[in-house]
């Protein structure tokens, strides 16, 4: 009895946790598109020359040519560079750490100044402009199964490529970052250009993306939205686990 | 009657009042409208509470009292002489030559009746190495839209089909992008891929599903299902997983206004492989 | 064959009243056992069992059959679950048999879920949408279904190891043990074409997955994979074809097998564990009327509940997040229902092989694909004989061993399970891969490892451990030998000397 009730005691913690945890993620606010709208009170100062000499020129080299421990980032564009340094994938902790999402580094005026610095360096992708309010869930669908879901799943939880690379799970990203990613192909990902996906259809993945978070799941709970294998562990689990216990107790050992 | 099987037989009837109370909210969730995750709480708590019911009640209210069968001998008492009963006593008689050509009869049968079963399926023909690729198709997307250069950034990937037959799942191809000195092909291969513009086959040749992952630094082409990988730079070989050949490169040119057209069918056939594949 | 049913029918006069009519509720308290002659009153069930026996004789068979003995270990129970799993499923198949539409042909959807308004999905796809979005209660009778027959699957992999570690299937009872196996197969088979129905994109790639494992067979497989699937891939019958295999050719089978399986039981009646009274002369337990009946029914019914709370509360097989089938679109992660994925796993840690000999090519998925499974099952099916030839044992068998009792047996079980495991998670290799951020390839690597080494050393580990516990008696064995343990009523054993 004992045991069952420290049994019962952590699964209700583990619960909680796991609630608590669903909970933040819900509550944290999503960057909004434009980084004017908040202005940060955190600003130390310094211009976008400046924050590049001291936090981004080490491996990019001086004006963005780029050196043996980074890539050149003349012509990345702005988008390119809004994409990492908002999603904490840039700055790098160190030089070979994994390029992964982070707590961004720079407040929202810092970064606007450093990206303005990259895309003064060259030509390339403008942070896009996306407008989810009406925009085509068919087409977000469409074009998200065709262009997306190889990588990053149907359900946009997420999957390993090989190679050491990671199609991170989309759910709960902002669609400025979804339109960015989509344009400058970070890490292992392709680039999309317009040719391929229109700035409208940008929006309508972005769309799809938060319909796939907030309406996609009638059934219930999604349960890491993988498919047949998290499937699997729960009729394992849940299902032959609750049938072992109902048989165990239909036939009590020793029991009449 | 004692106290606690007073008590159990509350309890019991608590169960199967349970049932009556969940299987009437049930109705009541159905009449307004109807909600997938209450309806599955109520329908367990109706069956769980049946269930629950009846094997307290056989537990805890049933004297069922252990009780001892005998086994008997499992074989029967006529023994192996049921040839003998079979043959003589009954007056069957037994002639090698009719039960020869009796069981050859049934082979007989067998191959009649197997014609039907062969309808079930065509024979496998020339589709297994031809593809509708053909020479001057163009190259169109799955809405059957020319792709054009401009339309591919460098690092980018676009699946493409002849022109007529767009979503054909023999025919479908991936148009990859790379810097046009980056690939490492034979020369007459590379003068299928203009300007670092190259073609393959998106069917896996191992397991047949869509090659449809593009790695773009290291230009790898991955299979979802089994991970098998593929080199685009060398001729898309396969350099890791189960595939044990090449996709297919489809020779490609590019016209004058962008468009693309292929120069014929895959030199090889695409996807899985088969026994006579290279017959 | 000793059944009362073939006796001739009798001429009809009042039958002496069976204990069935005595114990039913409302015939008299629940609690009357004692013999019924003391019930002179004919009740409205007498009546209508003395109108039924007079015609039939059923009453005869009907006081064998509920007298039954059923020994009474919980672990007897897996195979009930199965079966109540197998009702649960024909019942609510019959229900999405009414919606679905085994059709193939295009049509637009233009039901309530908005992102596919609009696209061009098979009549079928179109159907388990309108079956999941439109129909009340109809999506919790699709993902009861589906949930149904995964733990249909896995209750059938609990009671297939339960008999085979206890060495239920030693003569007498290879045939059923060939049964039982068979019907795991059909199970499978089941799983797999039930998978594919509703023609969404991950079960249109696991059937490419499939026609291409048998297209893999030297020489016969192109025309194998075409008779299978009629014709090329994707061909435009599957769905309707599947839908046969589906509801009809394989429950039939099943049902059939199923009913053969009981009926064996029922002949050679149920196994049990040593100790008490019992010996391999009797059975030891409840009657089936009314203990094991009650037991079993309520065994039904709580399956019902906890798969109608798995299909309440847990989505399962999205197929509107998918997507219809599109043979150019791929997703990953794309694994088959959990009960596959060891063949995944196969094909996924599986050599790159393909040897051309003779003009004769012999592909990569034929090894892991047909040759390993091939294998597997026949050795699962053969293991009887197998067993029976190396211990030189052929007596009959009705009292169960403990698994440590027969190291050799439980050494090779352990192995296969292990494989089993092993390669599951071979199956999910790119899953997991993000899961523990290591790459794909060595992880892949390490699996492929794995295979070979886990079932060595598991086997060894576990012939070891069967040794010490065995030896801590002081007999010796034979390598599949038994002793006699006796049961304590407190559920635990001891031996007895």
């Amino acid at each position: 009895m004992q045991d069952d009730r420290r049994a019962v005691g952590g699964l209700v913690a583990f619960i909680a946790i796991a609630l608590g945890c669903l909970l933040v993620g819900a509550v944290t606010p999503v960057r909004p598109a434009s980084a004017a709208a908040t202005p940060s009170a955190q600003v130390t100062g310094g211009e976008g020359p400046t924050l590049y000499l001291e936090s981004c020129a080490a491996c990019h080299g001086p004006n963005g040519v780029g050196s043996a421990d980074g890539p050149s980032l003349v012509g990345v564009g702005a988008a390119a560079a809004d994409f990492m340094l908002r999603t904490g994938r840039m700055p790098l902790p160190a030089p070979d750490a994994p390029m992964v999402r982070r707590d961004p580094l720079f407040s929202d005026e810092q970064i606007r100044a450093l990206v303005d610095y990259v895309a003064s360096l060259g030509d390339g992708p403008p942070i896009p402009a996306i407008q989810v309010a009406g925009a085509d869930l068919s087409k977000g669908r469409e074009l998200f199964i065709d262009s997306c879901a190889a990588c990053h799943g149907p359900g946009a939880g997420g999957d390993a490529v090989g190679g050491g690379y990671v199609a991170p799970p989309l759910l709960g990203v902002d669609p400025v970052t979804v339109g960015e990613a989509i344009r400058t192909g970070p890490g292992a990902m392709p680039v999309f250009g317009s040719g391929q996906i229109s700035d409208p259809d940008l929006a309508a993945i972005a769309a799809y993306l938060i319909h796939l978070e907030e309406d996609a799941a009638p059934g219930g709970l999604t349960v890491g939205g993988a498919g047949p294998v998290v499937e699997g562990y729960v009729a394992w689990i849940v299902g032959m686990g609750l049938l072992l216990l109902a048989v165990r107790r239909i036939e009590r050992p020793g029991g009449r | 009657m004692t106290q606690r099987e007073r008590w159990i037989e509350r309890l019991v009837a608590a169960a199967f009042a349970l049932t009556m109370l969940s299987g009437l909210a049930l109705l009541a969730v159905y009449g307004l409208g109807g909600q997938t995750q209450v309806e599955g709480v109520l329908l367990a708590i109706c069956l769980g509470a049946l269930g629950f019911g009846i094997v307290v009640w056989a537990q805890e209210l049933m004297e069922t009292p252990i009780a001892v069968e005998e086994r008997h001998a499992l074989a029967s008492q006529t023994g192996p002489a049921v040839s003998k009963i079979m043959d003589e006593e009954a007056g069957f008689t037994r002639r090698t030559l009719l039960v020869r050509m009796l069981l050859g009869a049934l082979g007989g049968l067998a191959a009649a009746l197997a014609i039907p079963a062969l309808s079930l399926g065509p024979a496998p023909g020339r589709e297994l190495f031809v593809t509708s690729w053909a020479p001057g198709r163009r190259l169109v997307d799955i809405d059957g839209i020319p792709v054009r250069a401009a339309d591919l950034e460098i690092g980018s990937a676009a699946t493409v089909f002849p022109e007529g037959d767009a979503g054909s799942a023999q025919a479908q191809t991936l148009l990859i992008r790379v810097e046009p000195d980056a690939l490492r092909l034979s020369p007459d291969r590379l003068a299928n891929a203009p300007n670092g513009y190259v073609a393959y086959s998106k069917v896996c040749t191992h397991a047949g599903c869509p090659v449809g992952l593009y790695r773009a630094p290291d230009h790898m082409l991955i299979c979802p299902c089994h991970q098998s990988t593929f080199d685009v730079l060398q001729g898309a070989i396969p350099v890791f997983g189960p595939a044990g050949r090449a996709l297919p490169q489809l020779p490609i040119a590019m016209a004058e206004d962008g468009t693309f057209t292929a120069l014929g069918d895959f030199p090889e056939p695409v996807g899985p492989a088969f026994w006579n594949l290279t017959s | 064959m000793r059944l009362p049913s073939r006796r001739r029918p009798q001429p009809p006069k009042p039958r002496p009243q069976s204990s069935i009519a005595g114990d039913e509720p409302g015939a008299s308290e629940p609690r009357a056992s004692e013999p019924v002659a003391s019930e002179p009153r004919a009740t409205e069930l007498d009546r209508l069992v003395g109108w039924l026996d007079e015609r039939t004789g059923v009453a005869e068979v009907a006081r064998v059959f509920l007298g039954k003995v059923f020994p009474d270990h919980w672990s007897f129970l897996l195979g009930e679950v199965a079966l109540s799993c197998y009702i649960i499923l024909v019942a609510t198949g019959i229900y999405l048999t009414f919606f679905f539409a085994a059709d193939s042909g295009t049509v637009t959807y233009d039901g309530p879920y908005v992102p596919l308004q609009g696209a061009e999905v098979s009549a079928a796809f179109d159907s388990v949408m309108r079956l999941s979005f439109d129909v009340r209660a109809g999506l919790l009778m699709r993902q009861v279904h589906h949930w149904a027959a995964l733990v249909f699957v896995a209750s059938i992999v609990v009671h297939v190891s339960r008999v085979f570690f206890t060495g239920a299937f030693r003569r007498p009872r290879e045939v059923n043990w060939l049964i039982g196996v068979s019907l795991l197969l059909l199970a499978l088979a089941a799983g797999l074409t039930g998978y594919s129905l509703p023609d969404d994109l991950l079960s249109g790639t696991g059937l490419r997955i499939v026609y291409s494992v048998a297209f893999a067979i030297p020489f016969v497989g192109p025309w194998l994979a075409y008779l299978l699937f009629g014709g090329e891939f994707p061909p435009s019958e599957l769905i309707g074809r599947f839908y046969v295999f589906h509801i009809m050719l394989l429950p039939l089978l099943m049902i059939g097998a199923i009913t053969v399986h009981l009926g064996i039981v029922f002949l050679q009646k149920h196994t049990q564990f040593p100790g008490g009274r019992a010996t391999e002369t009797n059975v030891v337990g409840r009657h089936l009327w009314p203990g094991q009946a009650f037991r079993s029914v309520g065994l039904f019914f709580v399956t019902a509940a906890i798969l109608a709370l798995m299909g309440g509360i847990f989505q399962i097989n999205p197929v509107w997040v998918y997507g219809p089938y599109v043979p150019s679109a791929a997703a990953s992660p794309a694994q088959p229902d959990w009960y596959l994925g060891w063949l995944e796993g196969l094909l996924r840690v599986g050599p790159n092989w393909e040897p051309t000999i003779f003009g004769v090519t012999i592909p990569s998925p034929f090894l892991p694909g047909i040759v390993v499974p091939t294998i597997i099952f026949g050795g699962l099916a053969l293991w009887p004989f197998i067993e029976a030839r190396i211990s030189g044992d052929h007596r009959d068998h009705h009292l169960l061993q403990f698994p440590w009792q027969a190291p050799l047996r439980l050494a090779v079980g352990s192995a296969v399970l292990t494989l089993f495991v092993v390669l599951t998670l071979a199956g999910a290799n790119d899953l997991l891969a993000a899961l523990l951020d290591v790459g794909v390839e060595e992880l892949t690597t390490a699996l492929r490892l794995l295979a070979f080494i886990g079932p060595i050393v598991v086997a060894l580990i576990a012939y070891r451990l069967a040794i010490e516990i065995r030896g801590r008696a002081g007999r010796p064995l034979g390598p599949v030998g038994g002793s006699v343990l006796r049961r304590t009523p407190d559920g635990g054993f001891e031996e007895v000397e």
